[in-house]
């Protein structure tokens, strides 16, 4: 049976969920003035979680951007304060 | 595995048998089901290096003791004499002398009061060593001032007693080396400007005989005690007899040595004063009833032997001594070059003579490993306060020699201290001693007095027990007082100040050691269940190699939270690192952390207390696991190369809440056995 196709497998669910909470942390990272910039890499959901952080992202004050892997597999996440990434895409 | 069964069939039903195999009995002794004994094998180093250390080791310390010979390094009478009373018996060289140097200054006349002082003092030692008699029997197991003393009047009065103890103890090292140093100045008086370097020498020659383990040292401090004894013995023969026939020699003391003494008021206080010099001379009574286990069996009666021969020889020495240098009119030597026992015998024999140089020699080595008393009371009584929890529990520890060697360590720092500090002088040291074994004498005492009424019931003859111990607690008691105020201004306020120190610090110290085994302890009767909290694994990282893929492997068997963190200035490097990982280990997420202070530690300690605060407040705190991939050196040299910034994380995350750290070594394999073949080479 098909599922639909905004509903998730459970598991699905959770690796999100756990890579979702990597890009929280280091969210809070830079916007605590730890470090100017962390990437998150070796996400399996890197394209879907900067609209997921969105929020959390704009009330830190810090900008989320993606960077294409290069299997093109997906995007690993960058988390900074100010200067976009080269080769990056602003979300 | 332990050890494995396996049945053999023969041809015939008859020989069937079953083969046992020990795959590791070169290095264990199997001593029943799943128990192993380590052999001496599994104690030795691997490293080549540490193989060197260990072969040095033997050279100066000698072979490890196994537990087992621990019963064969025991003592007999004999040399349980040298060893735990040649403190006491060489005291003997110095108690006239000491006695002498106080009664001068109100004029050579007063010096005629040596013999008395020197007859009430034995006096006290017989009350004292009679007393200790009942001890010895009623303590089987170590029967020294602190146990007596904490078991029949409480916890304080035993610390307090222990306090004593061991000021006493360093002090005994410390006058003992001094006044051994003095008797070979004053045969070589050349050696007179270099005494305290020679004293601090002697005081590691003693540690490391010690060091070595208890039944060499006995022997090895048998021959000097019986040599003073039998040298000593003869001279005072000699003299009695010169002194019986009317041949006295003559003595005549430099003008100079007259010249110096300043006239004083022979009035009571100076007597009380030389009283408590002279009672230097009870030092070491204690050690016997503190060493009772270190007797061979039957153990209490040994230590009774020994006790009464220390008595008898030491009474002897000391009345002798005094009672010919009072009839001689000696004069003791205000420089402290020459002794009054030097004096006496070149008197006798006539200066430099061998026989001379006989007593001199045995007394100065005499005195010098008179030190080994303390040497093995301090660690034992340190050891039995750090079981009881008062001291730090490093002073239980032993060495491969069965030794103390915490406790022989500090000692010896502590001693060498002192006759620096004191300019290795007998005289400037004496007034901070005696004190403090007074002290213990009279709670140990006190203590068998009330041991005797608690267990009035249960022994007989338990009244007349008690008098002899409250005569010596009385006794010691007066001294104890008479000592502390004749030489409170020179110096015995020092011990006076000392001891309730040493008793707070061993109070702070239990309560510190009570207060940690509240917070680990677990209830006997509880079940305990698994653990609830959730789990994270961090592996910081310097990039892909084999030693990180096998800290992420170790990652992967603790927890699937796991995260590795890059911690790097250089974002172009941090990249090329990302491509490489992601193709590699596409399932293990990986954090970069850009430092461009180049700092590494500190941004890592920044990250673990962002996923602490970012942790949802609602549950319970998680354990973070860090996994610090280690690359193993193969020598010494490899080792200053690699591993310090590990070393660093390691030391920074000690004591961590909810941190548990986990070193992942990585030791470098041949290519061909490495199933990681396919990464390249570090």
């Amino acid at each position: 049976m098909d599922q639909p196709a905004n509903l998730l497998d459970a598991p699905t669910q959770r690796d999100i969920d756990r890579e979702l909470t990597l890009v929280r942390e280091a969210i809070l990272m830079v916007a605590r003035d730890r470090t100017l910039r962390v990437v998150v890499a070796g996400l399996q959901h890197g394209e879907d979680l900067p609209a997921l952080a969105l929020d959390s992202a704009r009330g830190a004050g810090v900008r989320l951007l993606a960077l294409p892997r290069a299997d093109g597999a997906g995007a690993d996440i960058a988390v900074e304060r100010m200067n976009p990434v080269p080769g990056g895409t602003e979300r | 595995m332990i050890e494995s069964r396996r049945p053999i069939h023969g041809r015939k039903p008859a020989d069937r048998r079953v083969r046992v195999e020990r795959p590791n009995s070169a290095y264990f002794r199997y001593a029943g089901p799943d128990t192993l004994i380590a052999r001496e094998a599994a104690s030795v180093p691997r490293t080549p290096v540490g193989r060197s250390l260990a072969r040095a080791r033997a050279v100066v310390f000698g072979r490890p003791i196994s537990l087992h010979e621990e019963l064969s390094e025991r003592l007999n009478v004999f040399t349980g004499l040298a060893v735990f009373a040649s403190d006491n018996i060489s005291s003997s060289a110095y108690a006239t002398e000491e006695i002498m140097r106080v009664l001068v200054l109100a004029g050579a006349g007063a010096l005629a009061l040596t013999m008395p002082i020197t007859v009430g003092i034995v006096i006290v030692l017989a009350i004292v060593v009679t007393s200790y008699q009942q001890t010895v029997a009623a303590y089987p197991h170590g029967g020294g001032s602190y146990i007596v003393a904490k078991d029949n009047l409480g916890t304080k009065p035993g610390l307090i007693a222990a306090g004593a103890l061991l000021t006493d103890y360093v002090l005994t090292v410390a006058v003992s080396i001094a006044a051994g140093v003095a008797a070979l100045t004053s045969i070589v008086p050349e050696l007179f400007d270099y005494r305290v370097g020679l004293g601090v020498f002697l005081v590691v020659l003693i540690a490391m005989v010690n060091l070595r383990g208890i039944r060499e040292s006995g022997a090895f401090f048998s021959i000097p005690t019986y040599v003073y004894l039998v040298s000593i013995f003869g001279l005072l023969a000699f003299g009695l007899f010169r002194y019986v026939t009317g041949t006295m020699p003559e003595y005549h003391a430099p003008a100079a040595w007259l010249a110096a003494q300043q006239a004083e008021p022979l009035g009571i206080l100076l007597i009380l004063r030389a009283f408590s010099s002279g009672s230097v001379a009870l030092t070491g009574t204690e050690a016997v009833s503190n060493g009772v286990p270190a007797f061979k069996p039957p153990e209490p009666r040994n230590a009774q032997r020994v006790l009464i021969m220390m008595g008898l020889f030491f009474g002897s020495i000391f009345l002798g001594m005094s009672f010919l240098a009072s009839q001689l009119g000696i004069l003791p030597d205000p420089t402290e070059q020459e002794t009054v026992i030097s004096q006496l015998t070149r008197t006798f024999v006539g200066a430099g003579t061998p026989y001379h140089y006989l007593v001199q020699v045995s007394t100065a080595v005499l005195l010098v490993l008179a030190a080994n008393t303390a040497f093995a009371d301090f660690p034992r009584l340190s050891s039995i306060l750090a079981r009881d929890g008062f001291l730090p529990r490093v002073f239980q520890f032993r060495g491969d020699r069965l030794a103390f060697s915490y406790g022989i360590v500090v000692l010896a720092v502590i001693a060498i201290v002192l006759v620096v500090a004191f300019g290795g002088s007998v005289t400037s040291l004496i007034p901070l001693y005696t004190v403090g074994v007074f002290v213990a004498f009279t709670l140990s005492q006190s203590g068998m007095v009330r041991r005797w009424r608690r267990l009035r019931d249960a022994v007989s003859g338990w009244r007349r027990r008690a008098w002899i111990n409250g005569i010596g607690a009385v006794t010691t008691g007066v001294v104890a007082i008479e000592v502390a105020a004749a030489k409170f201004a020179l110096g015995a306020w020092v011990v006076l100040i000392l001891i309730p120190l040493l008793v707070a610090m061993m109070l702070f110290i239990q309560r510190q050691y009570r207060s940690t085994a509240a917070q680990l302890a677990v209830a006997p009767d509880s079940t305990l269940p698994r653990p609830r909290r959730e789990e994270r694994v961090i592996v910081p990282v310097p990039g892909v190699n084999r030693a990180v893929v096998q800290a992420i492997n170790v990652a992967r068997s603790i927890a699937p939270d796991i995260r590795a963190v890059l911690v790097s200035d250089d974002p172009e490097e941090a990249a090329v690192i990302r491509k490489q990982w992601e193709r590699q280990l596409a399932d293990i997420p990986l954090v970069f952390v850009e430092s461009p202070y180049r700092a590494l530690v500190g941004p890592l300690l920044a990250y673990l207390d962002v996923l602490d605060q970012a942790w949802p407040s609602d549950r319970e705190a998680p354990i973070t696991f860090v996994a610090i991939p280690e690359y193993i050196a193969r020598s010494w040299w490899e080792r200053i190369l690699y591993n310090q910034s590990a070393r660093r994380l390691r030391t920074a995350l000690l004591g961590r809440r909810h941190t548990v750290v986990v070193n992942v070594p990585y030791r470098r394999e041949e290519p061909k056995e490495s199933i990681l073949s396919t990464l390249p080479e570090i």
